[in-house]
């Protein structure tokens, strides 16, 4: 058990778990929060999670957690690790089932003003045209071969068929698609449970939200990105779907068979891991790059019949792509470690790229700026635009938190309150609220969150990121 | 004899399982997760015959549990059936063999990614008793 005795404060806002915590460390664990939210991280399991993580084979630095974190399996939620690229590990587990998970923000011509007498009609014709809840299909079915071209091409397939733009593209973390990709180490199970799943929201914390711009915290960076007081703004969430869910299951399995082939003992099996440059260690990251590109695609299938939505209730502009963002993925990026440009396999589980000024990749607005950091909060609450910046680099291999943070079960959520009750208490604060399954509504109430005003603090507070704005909702279509 | 109940868990949903036997785990553990899946799929009445084989090997029995039960989440959903019924079983240490009775479903009532190894540990008491929790991503 971990207790406030066992951290060192680094600052106000940055908390150690020494090396000699437990002599399996291999690197110090290291997390951001205010001395206030410390009771809440220790009330879970998250920190002997983020110790877990600091065995891990290959990890350089410190396992990081951001102050979204709280516990997971294997690796807590808000994690980040690297390992030293080849050979250090992957761990499934650190990039979690539901592979680029993610955000992205559209952003609109209108005020909230000029969307009041569409809002009803609109939230509406969004609920019926994007499949949303447990279980539903899409409206287009993949065949094997059509399916390994998303798998393959990510965004750039919606391109090539006409459902993105340049733009999209252009604004998606690494432009929609992963490289390294490859349809043939995703197995037959996996690839059934995604040929009927491009374009669909999933459920749990998935969502379809349209919101406002309530707050400009910077207004030249706003106006780079296209922010304005009262501007319309839709945020979308959700991942690679069973797709991906299959391809950790499948992976998670062979690793675990093979750990002690490679001399691995591990805390916690839910951290099977291999070197990365392991024959099945480069069939992971093959297939969780494929995963990846189809949430790329996903996303945007769910913008572009957003878009058509928007069209027919509200006629007015294109809702271009503000950024893109994935939350649980896995990448090899250069970081300075103990000095040196070295090359490391970045673990992002439930946290965001969050690169400063400069970065090649980012479209040319943005590289001046930095990168655009989605964080949406809970539903009712509001949600932020950040932007990366150098301590970033410096800290958390280039990483933000991902969201608010859940503190309490969804079992226990769902006990406080009836779904009923809280569909009409957030319609009273002007909030429609659209669910395939009312009941299970407040699984995902506010009060299931941390207050994420408090994580964003954090975050800026150590320098990771910048307020650039604050949204709030108008419309959830949950999933 | 088995048993199953549902725990608390910050983020997903922790099953806990007991039972009398090995075998009588693996039901119990599937009968968790397909209520879990399908509220009231043990106990609706149909005529269904619809029904899949299992043929399974793992690093160790805990391991198997959990990708038995992977196994046939993974049918449920491609499938859209709710195999939830073990009639025949043959279980040795790391291969599991089985016959499994699904109902169709035209849809679930919880989206489960996957059940995780997280923590698993299959225990025996003093008195041959088994016991499991497992943490399911939702």
């Amino acid at each position: 058990m971990i207790t406030e005795n066992n951290l060192t404060e680094i600052s106000p806002v940055e908390w150690e778990i020494p090396l000699s915590f437990r002599s399996d460390m291999r690197v110090p664990a290291r997390f951001f929060a205010s001395k206030s939210m410390l009771s809440e991280i220790l009330g879970d399991r998250s920190l002997e999670q983020l110790v877990n993580v600091a065995t891990l084979p290959g990890i350089v630095g410190a396992a990081l957690a951001m102050p979204d974190i709280h516990e997971g399996y294997g690796f807590p939620i808000g994690g980040v690790a690297a390992t030293k690229w080849p050979d250090g590990v992957i761990s499934p587990g650190g990039i979690g089932y539901d592979i680029n998970c993610g955000v992205r923000l559209l952003k609109s011509d209108l005020t909230r003003m000029q969307l009041e007498p569409f809002k009803e009609r609109l939230a509406l014709d969004l609920s019926r045209s994007i499949p949303s809840g447990t279980g539903q299909g899409s409206k287009m079915t993949l065949d094997f071969a059509e399916l390994d071209e998303v798998l393959t091409q990510g965004v750039g397939w919606a391109l090539n068929k006409g459902y993105a733009t340049q733009s999209d593209v252009d604004h998606t973390e690494s432009r929609g698609r992963l490289d390294g990709a490859d349809p043939a180490a995703v197995s037959d199970f996996a690839k059934k449970r995604g040929c009927a799943q491009l374009g669909t929201l999933g459920s749990g914390n998935h969502f379809v939200e349209v919101g406002f711009v309530e707050k400009i915290f910077d207004e030249e960076a706003a106006r780079i990105i296209g922010l304005k007081q009262d501007q319309i703004t839709i945020l979308i969430h959700t991942g690679s779907r069973g797709l991906g869910h299959q391809v950790a299951t499948d992976y998670i399995k062979i690793m675990l068979q093979e750990l002690a082939e490679f001399g691995i003992e591990l805390p916690d099996r839910e951290l099977a891991c291999l070197p990365f440059s392991s024959r099945d260690g480069q069939r992971y990251f093959a297939a969780m790059s494929a995963a990846a590109n189809f949430a790329w695609a996903n996303r945007q299938m769910i913008t572009y019949r957003t878009r058509e939505v928007w069209k027919r209730c509200v006629g007015v502009g294109d809702l271009p792509l503000v950024y893109d963002v994935a939350h649980n993925i896995a990448k090899v990026e250069e970081h300075v470690v103990d000095g040196t440009l070295t090359k490391v396999v970045v673990h992002r589980k439930g946290a965001t790229r969050a690169f400063g000024k400069g970065f090649a990749e980012l479209p040319e607005e943005y590289q001046r700026i930095g990168q655009p950091v989605i964080i949406p909060g809970s539903m009712g609450t509001s949600s932020y635009v950040l932007l990366g910046a150098a301590k970033a680099m410096e800290k958390t291999f280039g990483s933000a938190c991902h969201g608010a943070g859940r503190v309490m079960s969804r079992h226990a959520a769902k006990a406080k309150q009836l779904g009923r009750e809280l569909q009409t208490e957030l319609a009273g604060e002007g909030i429609i609220v659209k669910t395939a399954a009312v009941r299970d509504l407040s699984e995902e109430a506010p009060y299931a969150y941390k207050d994420v005003d408090d994580v964003v603090n954090v975050i800026e507070l150590a320098g990771i990121a910048t307020k650039v704005a604050r949204l709030k909702p108008l419309i959830v279509i949950k999933g | 004899m088995r048993h199953h109940r549902v725990l608390p868990h910050t983020a997903d949903t922790r099953l806990q399982i007991t039972a009398d036997s090995l075998e009588e785990l693996f039901k119990g553990a599937l009968e968790g997760l397909s209520e879990i899946v399908k509220h009231d799929v043990t106990t609706r009445s149909s005529d269904s015959s619809i029904v899949t084989q299992v043929d399974i090997s793992s690093s160790d029995t805990t391991a198997l549990l959990v990708d038995f039960l992977n196994n046939l989440l993974t049918k449920d959903v491609i499938e859209k059936v709710v195999f939830f019924d073990i009639t025949e079983l043959d279980l040795k240490n790391t291969r599991a063999k089985a016959s499994v009775y699904g109902l169709a479903a035209d849809s679930f009532d919880e989206d489960i990614k996957a059940v995780t190894y997280h923590g698993a540990q299959i225990q025996q008491d003093k008195d041959g008793n088994y016991k499991v929790e497992l943490v399911l991503d939702v």
